[in-house]
């Protein structure tokens, strides 16, 4: 099953042709490229990282190994792409509709703007940030979830968001990381900064 | 007086709670309270959305409640 052309991945590894079913699953396809990936040392002693586990093994074993290893891993990548998407959802966050998602959007924005001025809503509207002082502290907040923390020569960055997060799949509005983020910090900014990764800038 | 307490989720906002003078509906507020607030949800009354005061227990004057996810280092 090759198409008669050789592949060399990141031209660190030997040639090897390359197996078109495999292009199937992208993810599989990243798991066979590590478990091929071949490197050299700087005394020029090859080993190859079989099967992605940080094992150094001898060149001249590694292409045996590696092929041991292949059948077990197309057969885990094969189990996991035969899930039923109905038992895949259950471990998944719940999707929501685009009406709910707009609806949500559109009462966070009004909230966020009741809990701002009209200065710090206008810095938002532009700028997509949003500057609060507090006790001689000036904080700039972004829904990225980091937070800028500036008095005269004292300069950090807290680092901190809701949890759960939320990612890709399912759906938190921008604003509302904003609102998090900006009423924690005037309960008390202290237990904020406790809760958050704190880097010195 | 009513008072309403809105969920920041991701599941999208809801009004998890509404209440008004009689015991009843207050208690069921209370209720709702307490359960937000075993799930690690911090409740700040925005009557006055310039103060944002955090609720420590559940105050029946406030007319508008939103309870907001726990926070984690990012």
């Amino acid at each position: 099953m090759t198409d008669g052309k050789t592949y060399s991945f990141g031209g660190l590894g030997r040639p090897k042709p390359f197996p078109e079913l495999l292009v199937a699953s992208g993810r599989f396809q990243w798991g066979w490229v590590a478990s091929r990936a071949i490197w050299s040392d700087p005394m020029g002693v090859s080993f190859s990282n079989v099967s992605g586990l940080g094992i150094a093994i001898p060149r001249q074993y590694a292409g045996r190994i590696s092929d041991l290893l292949f059948p077990g891993l197309q057969a885990v990548a094969g189990a996991y792409q035969a899930i039923p998407m109905q038992w895949a959802n259950a471990f998944s966050p719940p999707r929501i509709d685009g009406e709910t998602a707009a609806r949500s959007r559109e009462r966070s924005r009004g909230l966020l703007k009741s809990l701002l001025t009209e200065a710090q809503w206008a810095e938002f509207e532009s700028a997509g940030r949003v500057t609060e002082r507090l006790g001689g502290y000036e904080f700039i907040l972004t829904p990225g979830g980091m937070i800028e923390a500036r008095k005269r020569r004292i300069r950090e960055r807290w680092c901190v968001n809701p949890d759960p997060y939320a990612n890709g799949n399912d759906f938190m509005p921008r604003e509302d990381l904003l609102i998090g983020q900006l009423l924690h910090l005037r309960a008390g900014p202290d237990k904020l900064r406790a809760q958050a990764n704190v880097f010195q800038a | 007086m009513a008072g309403k307490i809105y969920k920041l989720d991701r599941s999208g906002h809801g009004e998890v709670a509404t209440w008004g003078d009689d015991a009843e509906s207050r208690a069921a507020g209370a209720a709702a309270f307490n359960d937000l607030v075993k799930k690690h949800y911090t409740l700040f009354d925005i009557t006055n959305p310039q103060s944002g005061r955090k609720l420590d227990a559940f105050d029946p004057d406030a007319e508008e409640v939103i309870a907001v996810s726990r926070m984690q280092a990012g």
